[in-house]
């Protein structure tokens, strides 16, 4: 058992604009612009395109994602689901965000379950909360829900039964009177 | 002796199978005194051996993601901390991290001091908790006992500042609620201190006792790589040898400011994520008293407007929990509410490889690593 | 004796007396610890609020060994089958308490999708003790105030009717509802 001060060698540690850099140079037309926000990478996938580009991410030996954070479904209604995967290079010191589009009514695009084990329960939770397919899951069952659950629950168009007859009254400050506010 | 006993004893001898086993499926929980909360496990059984072993989540599942996005900024401080029951300050600190990096807000020095104080002791607080309860399922019943005791003092002092005992309320976007009395200064001073003496108590009690170290060493090994591709973090990530911690690699608040060690395990096993927790303890208590004898004077928040509508935009933001990496994906589209909040939860990622641990391992066992994996139930199943 | 007899026998006061002091001051308390109550409640059984000394008895091994049950904590609509099971795997006479506002009535997950809105809609409840957590204190008021309603219950009611008659929930903090 030892204690250690610190936590990685300075050396190995990337800035993000470098490290953005190489993400282009390694990924090309694989995926769209890289932008910096917040000292993140953050790029756009096209769906049929994201287990080969995390592959990359995870195995290049210079970029070299190995820690998977989340995997999540965004619902926009009418232009359709976004998937949002982020990953986190431990020995770089960058996170890289992936930003999954979906068509409107497009619900399935391919599971990143061979890449990384990790993203098992995520999309599972994304399937059962969604609605969304990840082709080649390996159990794709519900994870949260009692089994006789209908519906999904985090669509937009799943309205709160106790919300329905009491709705949100808006931003009350103190002094404001009672139900005004934008709601 | 007939020859029908002397086949028998033969084959009882050469350890032949002349016994046919069957695998059993045992379900554990949601109920069970040893599981800690309402995690149900399915476990194949082959005699004392577990073949495989499931958990089953969601007996806890609330819904959070979807409540959040029904209330407004100011409201979703009371269900963050729900999820994470243990560590509620460390829980309301990315969110409003969030809602500072989207409005450009800026926290003054004597906030950030003091969210570091009341976010420290609460990992106090939290790693107690665990300190206590893995003795408890080993059947050592004395740790929890002293565990309260240091945790009872910390909390009246967090009581003194917040006014919660356990779920706090306290952080708002740009600062705090209020500052803090007079004399909280002093008392939590007196926690840590008296926390420091105990710590020893703690490391010789379990640590130094022959039983713990024979049914944790070994037990729960959790290689590295597996650990990383699981999105393993916190505590039990740092067990198996990889130095990752947020609060250096990726720092927030004003955590590069403080000395403090990370503390790394050896092997990943019980032993050490337990090794670890205690070595954290003293750590935290470190930063802690750095921040009291060292607290500026000035605002507890920042200018914030009165009315808080975030403008379109998305942001991950995140921390360092107790339990491991806590982070929030914020989308905005310029409503008070937001959009949608997705909540990178930190016993979700830890439980999804506990699978792999379980496999091969004893009945008695599970228990011991089901106990080291320091997992709240509520922050599985948000 | 036959069941049928138990609700004719006229039992003297201070038998009554004797057999209800005996058992309100001998709960074996079966803990369904399911969330932040869970934590609370523990500390309540920790030596600085220290629950034993009413006489109550922390963690027995299962329900079949019970008679007290705190429900501590959010009642999901999963969760709701296994609670049920438990209550009634419980021997009469039983009892329940329910601790925080999540079991009372839904609590701060009152709009929520998968939350039963209070352990009152699966089983009886006797005592309520609101709080986000309650406080210890609060735990040992409501064990306090189940007590006193224990000394002054009446054996012959509780086996004749289902439980339900005669029985009125009482809720800490607002003085009202019968008991001391």
């Amino acid at each position: 058992m030892e204690q250690r001060g610190g936590s990685l060698k300075s050396s190995e540690r990337v800035e993000p604009e470098a490290y953005s850099w190489l993400v282009s140079l390694k990924l090309g037309d694989l995926i769209g612009q890289t932008e910096i926000r917040y000292g993140q990478v953050w790029a756009t996938v096209e769906p049929a395109r994201l287990p080969e580009v995390v592959r990359i991410l995870k195995e290049d030996p210079d970029l070299d994602c190995g820690y998977f954070t989340f995997l999540c479904a965004i619902d926009w209604q009418d232009k359709g689901f976004e998937v949002v995967v982020v990953l986190c290079s431990i020995s770089r010191g960058v996170t890289v965000g992936l930003k999954v589009p979906l068509a409107p009514g497009v619900t399935s695009l391919p599971s990143l379950t061979g890449v990384f084990r990790g993203a098992n329960w995520h999309e599972r939770e994304a399937a059962e909360m969604f609605g969304i397919t990840f082709e080649n899951h390996p159990n794709l069952t519900k994870l949260y829900l009692a089994e006789d659950f209908v519906g999904h629950p985090m669509l937009k168009s799943f309205k709160l039964a106790s919300r329905t007859y009491k709705p949100w009254p808006g931003a009350k400050d103190p002094g404001e009177a009672a139900g005004g506010g934008r709601g | 002796m007939s020859t029908e006993t002397e086949h028998l004893q033969e084959a009882h001898l050469s350890g032949a199978g002349t016994l046919r086993t069957e695998e059993m499926i045992l379900n554990i929980g949601p109920q069970h005194p040893a599981t800690h909360g309402v995690l149900r496990l399915v476990v194949t059984l082959d005699g004392e051996r577990v073949v495989e072993g499931t958990p089953v989540v969601g007996y806890m599942h609330r819904g959070h993601e979807k409540l959040l996005e029904q209330r407004d900024f100011r409201q979703i401080t009371n269900l963050l901390s729900r999820m994470d029951w243990l560590s509620g300050i460390n829980n309301e600190i990315p969110a409003s991290i969030c809602v500072e990096k989207l409005m450009e807000i800026e926290v003054p020095r004597r906030a950030t001091y003091l969210r570091v104080i009341l976010a420290e002791i609460n990992r106090i607080l939290n790693h107690l908790m665990f300190t206590g309860s893995f003795g408890l399922e080993l059947g050592a019943t004395t740790p929890v006992m002293y565990a309260f005791r240091e945790r009872e003092l910390l909390q009246s002092a967090m009581e003194m500042a917040t006014g919660g005992r356990m779920h706090f309320g306290f952080i708002r976007p740009g600062g705090l609620k209020e500052d803090i009395p007079k004399g909280f200064v002093d008392l939590a001073l007196k926690g840590i201190r008296q926390l420091i003496k105990a710590i020893p108590d703690y490391e010789n009690l379990l640590m130094g006792n022959e039983i713990f170290k024979q049914r944790t060493v070994g037990v729960g090994r959790l290689p590295a790589r597996l650990a990383l591709e699981y999105g393993v973090s916190g505590p039990i990530l740092r067990a198996s040898g990889v130095p990752y911690d947020i609060r250096k690699a990726d720092p927030y608040l004003n955590y590069s400011e403080f000395d403090f060690d990370i503390p790394v395990g050896d092997t990943g096993d019980s032993f050490d994520r337990y090794f670890v927790l205690i070595q954290e303890m003293k750590e935290s208590a470190k930063i802690v008293e750095q921040a009291l004898t060292g607290l500026p004077a000035g605002s507890h928040i920042g200018v914030v407007p009165k009315r808080l509508t975030l403008p379109p935009g998305e942001v991950w933001s995140r921390a360092e929990n107790p339990l491991g990496e806590l982070g929030y994906y914020l989308v905005s589209d310029g409503d008070a509410k937001p959009y949608r909040m997705k909540v990178r939860t930190p016993s979700f990622s830890n439980i999804s490889v506990v699978p792999h641990l379980l496999r091969g391992a004893y009945v008695p066992d599970m228990v011991a690593i089901l106990g080291s994996m320091f997992f709240v139930v509520g922050d599985i199943d948000r | 004796m036959a069941e049928s007899e138990v609700g004719t026998i006229k039992l003297p006061k201070s038998v009554s007396f004797l057999l209800n002091w005996g058992r309100k001051y001998s709960l074996w308390m079966f803990q369904f610890g399911l969330a932040c109550c869970s934590i609370e409640f523990i500390a309540s059984a920790m030596p600085k609020h220290d629950i034993m000394r009413l006489g109550v008895i922390p963690f027995p091994a299962s329900p079949r060994q019970a008679d007290l049950m705190v429900v501590a904590g959010t009642v999901t609509d999963k969760m709701a089958p296994a609670i049920r099971r438990v209550y009634e795997q419980m021997p009469e006479p039983k009892y329940v308490i329910s601790m925080g506002s999540c079991s009372n009535c839904g609590g701060p997950y009152w709009d929520s999708y998968c939350v039963t809105k209070g352990v009152d809609q699966i089983i009886p409840v006797d005592v309520y003790v609101p709080g986000c957590p309650p406080r210890p204190e609060g735990l040992l008021h409501g064990i306090v105030r189940l007590q006193n309603m224990i000394q002054g219950e009446d054996i012959k009611e509780k086996w004749r009717g289902s439980g339900a008659t005669g029985r009125i929930p009482q809720i800490i903090g607002t003085g009202r509802a019968g008991g001391i």
